[in-house]
């Protein structure tokens, strides 16, 4: 027996001879010690975390060869062969840091990114959709960031001294044509597509990425959303108009779809406006997403929006009094998208799409009949590959085709024009990152465009590099190229495509919730459309530079979000029909918006301010020598919003543009000939009313009682 | 004879090594670690367990207890950390830690529950930008949970919370919220553990919230 016990002490006591220990310490590059590093062997507990000093001992009842795995956050880890018979003196173990693109440093020059999961949040869609004066238009939110331009009139996208149509938007990707409703004359046209769609908004203010083009001044960038959430029912009831959407959810399917019908007249009937109505702007539109999983990595989206509107009014000349003119507009619209993205392998993404815009205009003005028929089919396939750990290219081919029909009539006859135009584009792009903190982007568009029958050849590059922890500088060049509006290819089919160079600088901290941005741009505009003694050609040119200054603070005040935007703009042109360099109509020189938001928790409401500043905008005085020498007044506008839950499900919302009622004065128009005196008589561009006062009850029904739709406000 | 018995004594500390090296010892190592997770006050404590649960999930690969606790430690350095940024990056490692044990265990209605739980402390740092998306998966999570196991009471537990938040957010009624926290309490008491290890902690904070924000 006394063996026995002799004999299981020994086996024992053997257990603990076996046992070895492992030590050692674990450093940075820069011989820093790395606290709470995981060091441990393959396969057993074995194992321990290092001290303040990056030291670390352990002891192994494990024997032989073993892996020993050294972890720690931020650094690549390490396997370590290593043979515990013949352990040797304390181990020295140099961490290498590991490069994580998603905390590497991103592009922002020229670059407002807006979805949620985004490092660099500037702009989320919930922020667009809640800013006061914009009523929940993605262009009237985006005019309350720097670059952008107030051009009341039009309610447009006006960036960096480029006219409406230089912007160009696109929805996953695919180009979306004629992308704000029509309206009378001088009044703002809406964005056609509702922000809640969609996910994310990227707003490119300027040497935007080699994927896109076809824009000489910024592009628009709107992601559907990838998941539509519970099953709901929301019903809105507007001053405006009534609108029903349904969300539903499948196992692998979703689908969210609006339907809606505005029509002004009830509001104006009320609110007295400066315009004669004969039919009140009427307009329904359906908005529809469905989305389905493939496989466990592909995805098939398809957005339509269709939308038809129309409008009547009488149009009183104001140099002559009691001359009436029937002015009326109809308009027929369709938009579908379909887009396919999938993961072929670890390293390649793949991404095709298709989409078609087909819009009708049926104009009359008097006896004049103007009927346009715009079509543009686009199609895309493009690669996102990663070709090593800090090297991705982006490359892809595109083709646009588009077609335009233009009828024009009145009692002498009828004009029929058409343009068709095709674009084959191939584009490139690599993004390497020399570090976490450095990264480069350069790629190129090579396109052939079959009016302009060249082929043109347009670098974009850009790079970013990372100041502190908190702060970054960017840098943004790039060649863009657009065709003249149809307006002018109609009749003139030797025109070739404009052209515009981009040079931007920038810098941007952000600090918890704070971001400050500024930034610095010139661009150069070459080859743009000028009416010569011939007609036109492409002999026009001009320039826009300055500084964009934006502050947001979301953090400093509770439940207080602001922002503070600030735009100098320099730009002349000599272009159309200006007689030489002159600063176009559309732009003012400064720019300024305060955007206020305040959920006050009490009250169950958020409230909402906007107070928006711009210099006066040139026109053309014929009484005065020179051209757009004219300044009209500043102009001013406070606009309010409030939305306020009665119940969880229930929320009542208003809004008010220019509660203090400025005058808004947008230019002047001058009569054809002088007046007796020799004086050209003028009237002042302004808007139809005052203010604009909006209210509505947003209703939802849902199992889960607490969904409501403030998020969509 | 003495043969025989230096064979069964032997035999005898070969199986219970054996015994030890299987569940014993996981549970053993694990009910430590977790004691010490509880225990520790301060982020460097934590993340000394953090890196003793990594060390168990890489010995034992078909445990998803680990990856739970892992995400039960973030969730503790989420509770220490003061900025929203660090709140952010540690939250989502507790999802990713979640999302790794569902692969081991897709219907385990604890990690499933944790799962929401994660989510639902992602969604506060920016409810209103968040709560569109998150709130599905949120209480889409601790419905799956309830669907199978409707005992379950942190599922419970949590949907009750996630209920009184929003309806405190909106103004809206508490008593859905305050169904769901009574039925947590109610299955606190029969919460028993299937194993040492198996998750067990809520029981006083339901009883909280019931009195404090359900009188």
């Amino acid at each position: 027996m006394k063996i026995i016990l002799t004999l299981l002490a020994l086996l024992f006591s053997l257990q603990a001879f076996s046992q070895k220990q492992i030590k050692g310490t674990i450093t940075d590059k820069q011989q820093e010690a790395l606290i709470g590093s995981n060091v441990y062997i393959k396969g057993s507990y074995d194992g321990t975390s290092s001290d303040v000093n990056g030291a670390f001992s352990f002891h192994t009842s494990e024997s032989g060869v073993v892996t020993l795995i050294i972890s720690s956050l931020g650094y690549e880890e390490q396997a370590i062969d290593m043979n515990l018979d013949t352990l040797a003196s304390d181990m020295k173990v140099v961490m290498k840091e590991a490069f994580e693109q998603l905390d590497a440093v991103t592009i922002t020059a020229g670059s407002f990114n807006g979805s949620d999961e985004s490092k660099q949040v500037v702009m989320k869609p919930l922020d667009i959709a809640t800013t006061a004066g914009a009523t929940a238009d993605i262009a009237g939110a985006l005019n309350t960031l720097p670059g952008t331009q107030k051009v009341g009139e039009t309610g447009r996208l006006f960036v960096r001294g480029g006219e409406g149509r230089e912007t160009l938007t696109f929805i996953d990707g695919m180009q979306v044509l004629n992308s704000y409703t029509p309206t009378a004359p001088n009044t703002p046209s809406r964005n056609r597509f509702s922000p809640f769609m969609f996910k994310g908004t990227t707003f490119s203010t300027g040497a935007y990425s080699a994927e896109y083009g076809q824009a000489l001044s910024s592009a628009l960038v709107l992601n559907s959303k990838d998941m539509l959430g519970e099953d709901r029912t929301d019903i809105s009831l507007m001053t405006v108009g009534v609108d029903l959407a349904r969300t539903q959810s499948w196992e692998k399917s979703s689908f969210a779809g609006k339907i809606q019908y505005t029509n002004l007249l009830p509001y104006f009937s009320l609110i007295n406006q400066d315009i004669e109505w004969v039919n009140a702007p009427e307009a329904a539109s359906g908005n529809f997403l469905f989305r389905t999983k493939t496989s466990k990595t592909g995805i098939l989206k398809l957005y339509t929006s269709l939308n038809r509107s129309n409008l009547d009014l009488i149009e009183n000349d104001p140099f002559r009094p009691g001359v009436k003119n029937n002015l009326g507009i109809a308009n027929d619209y369709i938009y579908v998208n379909g887009s396919y993205k999938d993961i072929l392998s670890e390293k390649v993404g793949i991404q095709s799409g298709v989409s078609f815009t087909s819009n009708v205009d049926e104009a009359y003005r008097a006896s004049d009949k103007r009927n346009d028929h715009d079509k543009g089919v686009h199609l895309k396939t493009k690669f996102d590959i990663q070709l090593f750990q800090k090297v991705s290219l982006n490359t892809g081919t595109e083709v646009f085709a588009r077609k335009y029909e233009r009828t024009l009539s009145n009692e002498l006859g009828t004009i029929a024009q058409k343009q068709d135009e095709v674009s084959s584009v191939s584009f490139m792009e690599v993004e390497t990152y020399a570090s976490e903190k450095f990264v480069l982007r350069s790629g190129a568009r090579l396109s052939y465009n079959s009016i302009a029958q060249k082929a043109s050849l347009l670098p974009r590059f850009s790079a970013a590099y990372q100041t502190g922890e908190n702060s970054q500088a960017s840098i943004g060049y790039g060649q863009f190229e657009q065709l003249p509006g149809y307006d002018l290819l109609l009749d003139n089919s030797n025109l070739g495509a404009e052209k515009a160079t981009h040079y931007i600088a920038n810098y941007q901290v952000t600090k918890d919730r704070k971001t400050f941005r500024v930034e610095a741009y010139h661009k150069e505009y070459q080859r743009l459309a000028k009416l010569g003694e011939s007609g036109f050609n492409n002999s026009g040119d001009g320039y826009a530079r300055g500084i964009d200054v934006f502050w947001r603070d979301n953090d400093t005040f509770n439940e207080v979000d602001y922002w503070i935007s600030y735009s100098y703009l320099d730009t002349e042109r000599n272009y159309r029909d200006f007689p030489g360099s002159f600063t176009p109509t559309f732009a003012s020189k400064h720019n300024f918006s305060f955007v206020y938001k305040h959920f006050i928790s009490s009250i169950k409401s958020q409230i909402g301010f906007t107070y928006s500043f711009a210099s006066g905008r040139p026109y053309n005085n014929p009484n005065e020598d020179g051209f757009n020498q004219g300044r009209t007044p500043n102009y001013q506008d406070l606009s309010f919003n409030m939305a306020y839950l009665y119940r969880p499900s229930i929320i009542f919302y208003t809004s008010i543009s220019n509660v203090l009622g400025n005058q808004q004065v947008f230019g002047y128009e001058y009569s054809n000939e002088p007046n007796v005196n020799g004086i050209y008589n003028r009237v002042a561009i302004t808007p139809p009313a005052s203010r604009f006062i909006f209210l509505g009850v947003f209703i939802t029904i849902a199992k889960d009682q607490t969904m409501n739709q403030l998020p969509n406000l | 004879m003495k043969r025989s018995i230096l064979t069964i004594a032997i035999a005898l500390i070969v199986t219970a090594s054996g015994f030890a090296n299987d569940d014993q010892k996981y549970y053993e190592i694990m009910g430590k670690t977790i004691k010490e997770m509880f225990a520790a006050s301060d982020a460097t404590g934590i993340q000394a367990s953090l890196n003793m649960f990594e060390r168990i999930s890489k010995a034992e690969e078909d445990k998803w207890e680990p990856a739970y606790y892992t995400a039960f430690a973030y969730l503790r350095l989420y509770e220490m950390a003061e900025s929203v940024a660090d709140k952010d990056a540690i939250i989502d490692k507790a999802i990713a830690s979640v999302n790794k044990g569902l692969k081991i265990a897709e219907n385990e209605d604890e990690l499933i529950t944790m799962k929401g739980y994660a989510y639902m402390m992602k969604m506060i740092l920016d409810p209103m930008s968040r709560a569109p998306e998150y709130s599905p998966i949120i209480i889409g999570s601790y419905q799956k949970a309830l669907a199978i196991d409707s005992g379950n009471p942190r599922a419970w537990y949590l949907l009750g919370q996630m209920q009184l938040g929003t309806a405190s957010f909106t103004g809206g009624s508490t008593d859905q919220g305050c169904a769901s926290i009574s039925k947590a309490v109610e299955n606190y008491k029969n919460d028993k553990s299937e194993n040492p290890i198996a998750p067990s902690w809520g029981a006083d904070s339901a009883k909280e919230a019931a009195a404090q924000q359900c009188r």
